[in-house]
């Protein structure tokens, strides 16, 4: 087995310390490029292992002996003739190279080794090979049926992360102030009184929600759903328990009806507050032209049958927006016909300027060029009275 | 004399003495540090008003605070009673002198030993960061490191003191953010237990409910306009990118070494193994869960590295104890058990020369402002119009807020201040341009009617630029032998 190994080892490194005496970059194949230009949990693993430094091709190398072994204590009965299993051209390639299947290989190798693994196994092998993970799923059929009912659905929702492009993160929170928000305190109640039955079918949905909440919103509404049903038994059961800790049996049912209260309140705000305003429609009549707006607020001015400006390449609505140069920002109007520009309080407020006289609003103040139409709550609009119909 | 009392008159003898020796040492500074001046604004507007001063007219022309209050209040309440030279002085240094009898209390429950508790004790008293930290600087952390102490203290004994965890865990979330580390470190303690195989109070559970309800419900009502602006990122988010290095510096294990001290960090490991795979004290697993959880987040950089380091410390002091404890039982087992004691004496002496002498006498006090610069703020106070803007590092932020009661660019907390990074990059133009038509386009964005060049400006920049040579754009209003006051006479013209 040792010499199994070492010859393993010899082959594998071999291309690898020729490319580097040639001098040439260790890491070859179009595809390897092409993987870190996808947002995959491949790419994102490799991302973590560079921060050790540039380990990632002796990563490959090491699985691949991993894998080399697994294969050796697959097929005992071959003695010497197991090397034919490694002087194989893929083999060589897949693991000198950056690719999803260095991974998936050694797992479903290992879950040959030990069946047993095999729950475990299936679904991290479905973030890097679903087809992989398939093949696991029919041994677990053949072998423990009963483990399917976790395994698969567990499967199921990796290899759809898996095969997803992008790997688009978009965690919203209602106490972050998002109105389409899932609240973090009701979740942790949910997820508080699911570890009392954590052995349950509706606890194995509840945490592939959990898994895929972040990326689908459909996922996020059940799992907030779900959060808010196990929560209000998480509640009853704390209400109705004897406390040990008996000063605190008062204080938290106190505190979990403040805190249900203080969202409530807030997130009632947070909707209350939310856009279009009276003022902004009543400011988006008085436009006659093309008026350029935040982004978020360009479905409503169209929706109110007025020309939003819609920009193609949107640095250029940066620079009018920092320059405090006259010229340049007429050139910018006239170009892009501008005539009105809606400028919000969080605009104001730190998300474009931070000062009163900043930028554009320092040409506001200074110029005749513009004119204020109205200013409401913190909403102003201004209009650009062109050079020629100044003339 | 009884062994009980004897012990106690060395307790507080060694009390005493570190509370005069850190008075002397802060004593070399005559004033407080720079960052101390926010407690002082905080301490005077709860005096004057009953709040403290969420909505500041003068920090970057008028915005919001957010913080714990907690402290503030204790250190307004202080100054009723005391001069508040007096009190910014010697209530930072009594918190942590506060550390002494708590290290020793709870060295005692977990080695029920006096010399080993008196040990642990002075290693917490004359441990580097520990006694180096907060000796001119009152802020919220020289009390929240006493009550945290006290929470693990009462932690270690929940069924009997369970009223003192509910208090701590209540005053701990109003001074400091640091009330949020205890969560993990109940969940990190219940799941060691259960991977021990060891029984479960119930009781830690409900302990932990309530840290997390609580320290939720405080956190959301008092960080509620910062959780809405930065979400999860709250922590480094908040920082400007040119200050984040200078406060999440990297933690390494030898940062660790030179705060803690070898002694302390060398008996807390031997704590840590003995106790994990010998003994399995549930009472050490508590503590290493604290320790490792503190060690996490300074590793993440969910800490700052001082915070973290503090804390840290903190935990190795506590977990010294059994190590101690390990050692004098290992020793009188040996051929020379006589020898067990004196093992103590040079341990303590080992401590005494490699890391509190050094912590001592290496200690370069923190920068503290000069007369100078409180003169030449005072004659801002009584020469210039309220309507004044004044141009300082952000170092100086709250000591012009204190003195001169005149708005200024920036001061050093970055909390909801969006574009914090361009703010700091505008003001290293400013002092460094060559450009006066740059320099006077900055100031009118700023709507700057003064600025000043002192030490803390000296510091930061080798030369400075059209302020100092452009005498007609920036004629000099004020001047004494470290503080230049410019004034800005120039505007642009459209």
């Amino acid at each position: 087995m040792k010499r199994l190994l070492l010859l393993t080892i010899f082959i594998l490194i071999l291309p690898l310390t020729i490319r580097l005496l040639m001098g040439d970059p260790l890491l070859y194949s179009t595809q390897s490029y092409e993987l870190f230009l996808s947002e995959s949990p491949y790419t994102l693993l490799m991302n973590a292992l560079s921060t050790f430094g540039d380990i990632r091709i002796l990563f490959s190398v090491g699985l691949g002996l991993l894998s080399a072994y697994l294969l050796f204590k697959l097929t005992p009965k071959l003695g010497y003739y197991r090397a034919l299993l490694i002087l194989n051209p893929l083999f060589i390639t897949l693991f000198t190279t950056l690719n999803l299947y260095t991974i998936a290989i050694p797992l479903a190798l290992l879950s040959l080794k030990k069946p047993s693994l095999l729950r475990l196994l299936a679904p991290i092998t479905a973030l890097f090979s679903p087809l992989f993970a398939l093949l696991m799923l029919l041994q677990l059929y053949f072998t423990e049926k009963k483990h399917l009912i976790y395994t698969a659905p567990l499967t199921l929702v990796f290899s759809l992360l898996a095969l997803w492009p992008p790997l688009q993160q978009n965690i919203v929170v209602a106490e972050f102030g998002d109105a389409f928000g899932i609240s973090l305190f009701i979740l942790v109640l949910g997820i508080a009184e699911i570890s009392f039955n954590w052995q349950t079918k509706s606890a194995a949905l509840f945490a592939v929600l959990l898994i895929l909440a972040p990326f689908f919103t459909p996922a996020l509404i059940a799992l907030s759903l779900f959060s808010s049903w196990y929560a209000a038994i998480f509640i009853r059961r704390l209400v109705k328990r004897t406390w040990l800790l008996s000063e605190a049996k008062t204080i938290i049912p106190w505190l979990a009806g403040c805190l249900f209260l203080f969202l409530l309140i807030s997130h009632t705000l947070v909707l209350a507050n939310a856009p279009p305003n009276q003022e902004l429609v009543e400011s988006l009549e008085l436009i006659e032209g093309v008026v350029l707006a935040p982004p978020q607020l360009r479905p409503i001015i169209s929706y109110y049958d007025v020309i939003a400006y819609d920009c193609s390449d949107c640095s250029i609505i940066d620079r009018l927006y920092e320059t405090w140069q006259f010229d340049q920002a007429t050139a910018i109007l006239e170009s892009e016909r501008i005539r009105y520009i809606l400028i919000t309080q969080e605009m104001r407020s730190g998300g474009v300027w931070n000062r009163d006289n900043e930028g554009l609003l320092l040409l506001f103040h200074y110029s005749n060029y513009f004119t204020l139409l109205s200013d409401t709550d913190g909403l102003q609009l201004w209009r650009y009275e062109r050079s020629s119909s100044r003339d | 004399m009884q062994p009980k009392l004897r012990y106690l008159v060395l307790l507080i003898s060694l009390t005493l003495i570190v509370f005069i020796l850190r008075l002397i040492v802060a004593n070399q500074v005559p004033e407080p540090t720079y960052q101390s001046y926010f407690t002082l604004i905080q301490g005077e507007s709860i005096r004057e008003s009953g709040t403290p001063r969420y909505n500041d007219p003068f920090s970057y022309q008028g915005r919001l605070f957010s913080f714990t209050p907690g402290y503030y209040y204790v250190f307004a309440l202080a100054t009723t009673a005391l001069p508040v030279e007096f009190a910014q002085k010697v209530l930072p240094n009594l918190f942590m002198v506060l550390l002494i009898p708590l290290f020793y209390a709870i060295a005692m429950i977990l080695t029920k030993r006096r010399l080993v508790a008196i040990t642990t004790a002075f290693l917490g008293a004359f441990a580097p960061i520990l006694f180096t930290s907060y000796l001119n600087t009152t802020l919220p952390g020289s009390l929240a490191l006493p009550l945290l102490a006290g929470l693990l203290l009462a932690l270690l004994s929940l069924e009997h003191h369970a009223t003192a965890v509910i208090v701590l865990t209540i005053f701990l979330s109003f001074v400091s953010p640091w009330i949020w580390l205890l969560l993990p470190t109940y969940l990190l303690y219940l799941a060691i237990l259960t991977a021990e195989k060891l029984k479960i109070e119930p009781i830690y559970f409900e302990a932990a409910l309530f840290t997390f309800l609580f320290a939720a419900w405080f956190t959301l009502v008092n960080y509620k306009e910062a959780l809405f602006r930065y979400g999860f990122g709250v922590i480094a988010n908040s920082l400007p990118e040119i200050v984040r290095p200078t406060i999440f510096s990297d933690f390494t294990i030898l940062a660790m070494i030179y705060a803690i001290g070898v002694v302390p960090l060398f008996l807390g490991c031997i704590a840590i193994y003995t106790q994990t795979f010998e003994v399995r004290n549930r009472r050490i697993f508590l503590i290493a869960s604290f320790a490792l959880v503190t060690l996490l987040a300074g590793v993440l950089e969910l800490l700052p590295l001082r915070d973290s380091l503090l804390l840290l410390s903190l935990a190795f002091i506590m977990l010294a104890a059994p190590g101690l404890q390990y050692l004098f039982n290992y020793l009188s087992k040996t051929r020379w058990p006589k020898l067990s004691p004196y093992a103590g004496i040079f341990i303590v002496f080992f401590f005494i020369l490699s890391s509190a002498l050094p912590a001592i006498t290496a200690f370069y006090p923190q920068s503290a402002p000069t007369q100078e610069e409180i003169t030449a703020l005072n004659w801002i106070a009584e020469n210039t119009n309220e309507q004044a803007v004044i141009l300082a590092r952000p170092e100086m932020g709250y000591l012009i807020n204190y003195y001169a009661d005149r708005k200024y660019v920036a001061d050093t907390s970055y909390l909801l201040i969006a574009n914090a990074d361009g703010i700091l990059e505008d003001i290293d133009l400013l002092y460094t341009s060559l450009s006066t038509v740059g320099v006077v386009e900055l100031t009118e964005k700023y709507g700057i009617t003064h600025i000043i060049i002192g030490p803390k400006e000296h510091e930061q920049y080798d030369s400075f630029g059209a302020i100092s040579n452009d005498k007609e754009c920036f004629p000099q209003f004020y001047k004494n032998t470290r503080v230049l006051i410019h004034g800005v006479q120039c505007e642009l013209t459209r």
